[in-house]
């Protein structure tokens, strides 16, 4: 349960939409993947080696995908599928050719994992939105985030997994002693922790909810990121005045082998939240893809957070599932089965 | 910013720096010092980033400008001396070893920001135009007495703050250049990375 699956499902793009037969039998074992919290490395074919042609397939194969589990896997229908501008390589920190992207959810300012209002009656929907200035790149709510890999690189990245309700259950017996009775207390906690983190929001100025203000960190500077997020950038200057603490948090991690600011930052985060350290995190949480040129990737952009390790040559075309509203029946519905798919919490056992 | 384990003397240049550009470009706001178990961490803040000057591509752009000459003015400021001695630096690692980490990555990611993507040799070549031109502004004899007088006044106030046992002092840095003069700024403009992208922005 702790590290997300992955699949590499082979499409026929051609034959789409089709009621039965190879690619219905595809899109549903896509759908099922996905509704589990697993990961997905979609190669649509037939591939003859044109970007345009692979951009147009793959939408095509995601826009089915999400047809398919509006009908059949409660997906609310106020879901769309979004596509963005291909990216022109990845930014990268001064003096480098790669960078290691932090783990983080796409359109973190109002893309993040809240209770559902069915576990967590107190949570008003407003609160999925952390922050509504000056973000990176839309505003719509990311359900399942997804990318064509349209330029690989010199070398191909990896793209890595964490399943987000995995490490909240394990923070939680790190923070609390002992499990969460049920999903409710555990959905509480989650609530807990997003209110703390709005209520530093005016000390620590993040737009973004992190990682560690997540899996419930008090520190306040375990609620920044680095630019980009990126692993070995530094911290803005403003970050550093007004957090007392993070530059010896950046400084020196509690592994010793942490390569930059912002990772040392995340190692201390790890270590205060889960009481493990980066390294650790990754060896008990880490799921791997690589992904080749016109794969299609996509996972639940809520219940897992991502991180990448990219060349700057590297191209996209961001493809996502969204909602232009985070609320509602459907919405809600859809979200308390995701809490119940992807979290560790044996409710039966508990129960007993 | 600047974190300084031995001099305050360069701490007080380097801030100098700031305070002298954001003043020559109009807009000065805050400055913070605290010291930490190591060293002191000082810092000139610029106003806050007007929203609406995001949705138009030339005002961004110019601001976008300022704000790398901003960060990249400490460096400039503090590296003068021995600058003015070897002329001119055209290499990036030079100018990173003056500005620090912190200021080289904060016009770094304001460069980035022009176009978000990953032109390194662009970004680069705009830091050393930028950090070029910012040093010619600030040797000049109208800049450089300010930069003294500057530097003076903000290590009589740290070395007050050190007699009243103070560990850490936000104020308004304005005060710190009152009543000097200073030469018009050039315009710093955005060249290469422009460039490098065809003329496309960031939408």
């Amino acid at each position: 349960m702790n590290r997300p699956r992955t699949h590499l499902i082979e499409i026929d793009a051609d034959i789409l939409p089709a009621g039965n037969g190879a690619a219905f039998d595809a899109i549903d074992a896509a759908a099922g993947a996905l509704d589990r919290g697993d990961v997905l490395v979609i190669r649509t074919h037939p591939s003859d080696g044109t970007k345009g042609r692979a951009v147009r397939r793959a939408s095509k194969v995601l826009r089915a995908l999400r047809q398919h589990m509006v009908h059949n896997w409660s997906l609310p229908r106020s879901s769309r599928v979004e596509l963005d501008a291909e990216s022109r390589g990845v930014p990268v920190a001064p003096f480098r050719s790669r960078r290691f992207l932090l783990p983080h959810q796409d359109g973190g300012h109002c893309s993040f994992l809240t209770p559902s209002r069915l576990d967590c009656a107190g949570l008003s929907p407003e609160e999925r939105v952390y922050s509504s200035t000056v973000y990176w790149r839309r505003p719509s709510h990311k359900m399942y985030q997804g990318f064509l890999v349209t330029e690989p690189g010199n070398t191909p990245g990896s793209t890595f997994y964490y399943n987000a309700l995995a490490m909240l259950d394990d923070a939680f017996v790190h923070q609390q002693g002992r499990p969460p009775a049920n999903i409710e207390e555990l959905a509480g906690f989650a609530l807990q922790n997003l209110r703390r983190s709005r209520e530093l929001q005016s000390l620590h100025g993040s737009r973004y909810l992190t990682l560690g203000a997540f899996l419930g960190a008090r520190e306040p500077a375990h609620h920044v990121s680095p630019s980009g997020p990126r692993a070995e950038s530094e911290f803005w200057p403003a970050q550093y005045l007004s957090l007392p603490n993070l530059a010896a948090l950046a400084e020196e991690c509690p592994c010793g082998n942490c390569d930059g600011p912002g990772v040392r930052l995340v190692c201390h985060t790890c270590l205060e939240t889960l009481g493990l350290s980066w390294p650790q995190v990754r060896a008990r949480y880490e799921a791997t893809i690589v992904a080749a040129r016109h794969d299609l990737v996509i996972a639940n952009n809520l219940t897992l957070f991502h991180a990448a390790d990219s060349d700057e040559l590297r191209t996209l075309v961001p493809m996502c599932i969204v909602t232009s509203e985070a609320a509602g029946h459907e919405y809600e519905r859809w979200l308390a089965r995701q809490w119940r798919n992807h979290t560790p919490i044996d409710e039966t056992a508990v129960a007993a | 910013m600047k974190r300084e384990a031995l001099s305050r003397q360069a701490l007080a240049r380097h801030e100098a720096g700031h305070v002298v550009a954001l003043a020559a470009l109009g807009g000065l706001g805050g400055f913070s010092w605290r010291r930490h178990s190591r060293y002191e961490l000082a810092h000139v803040a610029e106003p806050q980033v007007a929203v609406e000057a995001w949705d138009e591509s030339a005002a961004r752009d110019q601001m976008i400008a300022r704000r790398a000459v901003v960060a990249l003015a400490g460096g400039a400021a503090e590296g003068h001396a021995i600058l003015s001695e070897t002329g001119p630096t055209n290499d990036p690692a030079v100018i990173h070893a003056w500005t620090g980490s912190v200021d080289f990555e904060l016009a770094h990611e304001w460069l980035t920001l022009q176009r978000y993507d990953g032109s390194q040799p662009a970004i680069l070549a705009d830091i050393v135009r930028l950090f070029g031109e910012v040093s010619a502004f600030l040797a000049r004899p109208t800049q450089q007495y300010a930069l003294a007088i500057v530097a003076g006044r903000m290590i009589a106030l740290l070395d007050g703050a050190d007699h009243a046992g103070q560990t850490e002092l936000v104020l308004p840095a304005a005060p710190l250049i009152e009543g000097l003069v200073l030469d018009p700024a050039p315009q710093f403009v955005l060249r290469e990375t422009i460039q490098a992208a065809g003329g496309r922005r960031m939408t």
